[in-house]
């Protein structure tokens, strides 16, 4: 009797200390394993290893969203060179039209105002971006300076946004700037 | 006997507690799992970076073109309106120069011949001179005026200039939020 309360004492310790050593591995397995996973330990014990694999996960993200920043910040350049040489192109012809006296038909004087309102339309939208770029780099400079990693990189996620939007908005500009010229230039 | 049959309940208690915690902390291993994952494709990004040099542009683009096409859309709508407002105007504008032009072509007449055209009587052999000013007016001949056509010409290179200045004054990155 007495030696079977002492088999069932010692199964219950080597259940306990597996037990244990299943907790332990739990907590430390996803945090040991090269950092990739130090975002989901970070929820877990701040301070800690896990704490450092957020960190090193937000630096990598700054990292990563400066490098498409001047790349974008390129782009950006490159579209407002393009649509400086149409531009001057179509002032050359207007002036010309201008100076010759030539008068349009309605339907072309229609279709011009139509290229010329969707100009403007593409003019409002960009000019609307304008100073959210400047603004959210103070934020991100602001999160950098506190520390917090983690929302300055969010920060630059939403720089990211706004360059693809002007992008994007300059290529249908100087699209439609070439339109406009090649229906003059066509008259 | 009875303190050792005490010690092992206390001790199978223990257990039961153990098992019960280990069994709450699994969840939430699991939820840490799935954070795990997103920020796992980002430290892969970054590992391109140093290497590469170069990260895919075509992330960059594909979703930008998605929003502004959208967004092209509802701004669009308005403002054909108070285009449309400008070309009526215009028109008006034209009809006051076409009358001005007459007595300029009629010499010393200019009450007679301005009256003639509604009159349509005896001034008849100057209303074909008057008549070549109708020519140049709106919808005589589908035609528009010079002066309509010259606004027209005029708004772009004004919206040019718009557009030139806005360029100068949009907002961007400076070299030194890149050092890093």
């Amino acid at each position: 009797m007495m030696m079977k309360k002492k088999m069932i004492a010692g199964i219950l310790a080597v259940i306990l200390v597996f037990s244990f050593s299943i907790t332990a591995l739990a907590a430390k397995g996803p945090g040991g394993s090269g950092g990739q996973g130090g975002g989901a330990t970070a929820s877990a014990g701040p301070g800690g290893p896990s704490d450092q694999g957020a960190q090193l996960n937000a630096r990598a993200r700054i990292m990563s969203c400066l490098s498409v920043m001047t790349q974008n910040r390129a782009m950006v350049l490159n579209y407002k060179t393009q649509n400086m040489q149409i531009a001057s192109q179509l002032r050359i012809v207007l002036q010309e039209l201008k100076e010759n006296g030539t008068a349009l038909t309605e339907d072309q004087l229609a279709t011009l105002t139509e290229l010329k309102t969707q100009l403007k339309a593409l003019h409002d939208q960009l000019a609307a971006t304008r100073g959210e770029i400047e603004a959210l780099m103070v934020t991100y400079r602001e999160y950098k300076q506190a520390g917090d990693l983690e929302n300055a990189a969010a920060v630059l996620d939403q720089v990211i946004e706004i360059q693809q939007l002007r992008m994007t908005l300059e290529t249908q500009i100087n699209a439609l700037t070439q339109q406009i010229l090649d229906f003059l230039r066509g008259l | 006997m009875r303190w050792f049959n005490l010690k092992l309940k206390i001790l199978a208690g223990i257990l039961a507690a153990l098992l019960l915690l280990t069994g709450c902390r699994s969840p939430g291993d699991k939820q840490a799992d799935k954070s795990a994952q997103p920020s796992a494709a980002v430290t892969d990004t970054y590992g391109a970076t140093p290497g590469g040099g170069i990260l895919p542009p075509g992330d960059g683009m594909t979703p930008g073109g998605e929003t502004s096409q959208a967004d092209a859309s509802s701004p669009g709508g308005q403002t054909p309106q108070s285009e449309a407002s400008q070309s009526e105007a215009s028109p008006s504008g034209g009809a006051a120069t076409a009358g001005s032009e007459a007595p300029a072509s009629d010499g010393g007449l200019p009450t007679g011949d301005t009256a003639a055209p509604s009159a349509g009587e005896p001034d008849s052999p100057e209303a074909p001179a008057s008549g070549g000013n109708d020519a140049s007016t709106p919808g005589s001949d589908g035609m528009a005026s010079k002066e309509e056509t010259d606004a027209a010409l005029e708004d772009i290179l004004e919206q040019l200039g718009e557009l030139d200045q806005l360029y100068s004054e949009l907002d961007d990155i400076q070299d030194s939020d890149l050092e890093e």
